[in-house]
């Protein structure tokens, strides 16, 4: 108890001066603007029971959304509190063009309220120039907007011991925290609750947060322990550069990963490997090119991690 | 009829009025506490306006409801719950470091202040489960069941991650003769 105690006193000393960096009435906007997307998803869910759409419904019902509504708090693997579904890529060509450019700030322009406080370091991303030409915007609030938009194509992943189809694909990022990355790797859903059949409901984002996005190697591994009714468990990430085949170990034998080129960036090489018993313990992954040569695993290979 | 509209509107507007100024009552006196404890969370000035902002917002669109009830403990468990989230959905928002993210202390004795600049290190050097864990048991003075609720992990973990992150926290001079149990290592859960 002393322990504690003093561990408490001593973390209540830390740090002496900080303020909001906003106003009550700013806040309070928001805080709106939630209160309105939670009744819209009342009046959907609520909308879908009544015309009796059961299966559909279900899956809407199900993913979390009522839980959320009720327990704002609740936290969870899913990102799927999708206040409005991701807009269907029907056009996913449009969106593949070769990223060659430096940012282009396609985003909407945000409400005062949602801009964030931070500013953004004055760092060098090293390679340059970064990625966004034919990105869609980029979610300017990740807990407002959590479901971002497919970037490039959908690749799919399978079904899952739960029969939800599963995707990977690539989406935009946009925030000043992350002035090196442009761009992240989404697990998600086929979004079947809507009846459409392009729509996605992410669950698992995985992107780097340190350097540059495009650096040569790993980037962004984690597990994905499931999410939006989805049983099983994923590792993913990406890998920049020309990986052929990558491998991670499980419980100490090397299991092959999926690779696929993604549509939007063909040297970014998004990978995944899933299992539908107990996760088992995750080694480090390594890549190797066509002719097997082992391949630099970059700075950010590392193990990973709980997501 | 239209007189009636018109006083139910005005003492809609008046309520209005009157919840906004309770709201910015309880931002006024609630953010430091709030503030401390999303810097502890997150080790970062900005990081932490975010979360607590990000909190507020939340508390407020729920003011009906909580207003009544203990305001600032529903906004904490918000603040928390979105800080996890963040971590297991967005990696990037922030990552144990071994560099100090920011040195802002005012002037105080200089020991104190060399104190308080190795705690800030031992506690930029935790990972961000061992903080929160630290957080929630220490700071905020969970029940290890609460805090395992909170994060999503048994009870074991609860133990054996903290009993971990107050090792580290020992290297701290105002935390060097802690007790640190010697807890059974417990197996990592995967969720």
């Amino acid at each position: 108890m002393t322990s504690r105690r003093t561990i408490r006193e001593e973390l209540g000393q830390l740090p002496p001066d900080l303020d909001l960096g906003t106003t009550p009435e700013k806040i309070m906007r928001r805080g709106r603007r939630i209160r309105l997307t939670r009744q819209g998803l009342v009046v959907g869910a609520a909308a879908l029971a009544v015309v009796g759409v059961t299966t559909t419904a279900a899956t809407l019902t199900g993913h979390g959304t009522a839980t959320n509504v009720i327990h704002p708090a609740a936290g969870g693997l899913n990102i799927g509190l999708a206040s409005s579904p991701a807009p269907a890529p029907t056009s996913v060509s449009a969106r593949t063009s070769a990223p060659t450019s430096a940012p282009t700030s396609a985003s909407a322009a945000p409400s005062p309220s949602d801009v964030p406080t931070s500013t953004a370091p004055a760092v060098t991303c090293v390679p340059e120039p970064q990625v966004t030409t034919g990105a869609p915007p980029a979610p300017q609030n990740f807990d407002l907007s959590p479901n971002p938009q497919p970037w490039g194509g959908l690749i799919n992943v399978g079904t899952d011991s739960n029969g939800l189809q599963v995707v990977m694909y690539g989406y935009h990022i946009d925030d000043a925290v992350l002035p090196c990355t442009h761009f992240g790797v989404m697990l998600g859903t086929k979004d079947l609750s809507t009846g459409a059949t392009s729509g996605v409901t992410g669950m698992y984002a995985a992107n780097e947060f340190s350097g540059s996005d495009i650096a040569p190697g790993f980037h962004g591994t984690g597990l994905s322990g499931g999410g939006n009714q989805v049983l099983d468990w994923y590792v993913v990430g990406y890998y920049v550069g020309p990986a052929a085949s990558i491998s991670l170990p499980l419980d100490g034998v090397a299991a092959p990963a999926t690779v696929v080129p993604w549509s939007a960036n063909p040297n970014v090489k998004i990978w995944w490997v899933t299992g539908k018993a107990k996760v088992p313990a995750l080694g480090t992954p390594s890549a190797k090119d066509a002719n097997g040569k082992p391949l630099p695993s970059g700075l950010h290979v590392g193990t990973p991690g709980v997501g | 009829m239209d007189g009636l509209d018109e006083a139910a509107e005005g003492s809609k507007d008046a309520a209005a009025a009157a919840a906004a100024a309770e709201f910015t009552r309880f931002v006024t006196e609630s953010s430091p506490r709030l503030l401390r404890t999303a810097w502890l969370l997150t080790s970062h000035r900005e990081h932490a306006q975010d979360l607590t902002q990000l909190a507020f917002a939340k508390t407020f669109a729920a003011w009906r409801r909580v207003r009544s009830d203990d305001a600032e403990a529903y906004a904490r468990r918000v603040m928390v719950n979105s800080y996890i989230d963040w971590w297991r959905r967005a990696p990037w928002r922030e990552r144990p470091t071994a560099h100090l993210p920011e040195q802002n202390v005012v002037p105080d004795h200089a020991g104190a202040i060399d104190e308080r600049r190795a705690l800030t290190t031992a506690l930029a050097q935790l990972t961000r489960k061992e903080r929160t864990i630290v957080v929630l048991r220490y700071y905020l003075d969970l029940s290890e069941a609460d805090v395992a609720a909170h994060v999503g992990v048994s009870v074991g973990t609860v133990k054996s991650t903290a009993s971990k992150a107050l090792a580290k926290l020992r290297r701290a001079p105002t935390l060097s003769d802690i007790d640190v149990p010697d807890f059974a290592p417990a197996l990592e859960e995967h969720q």
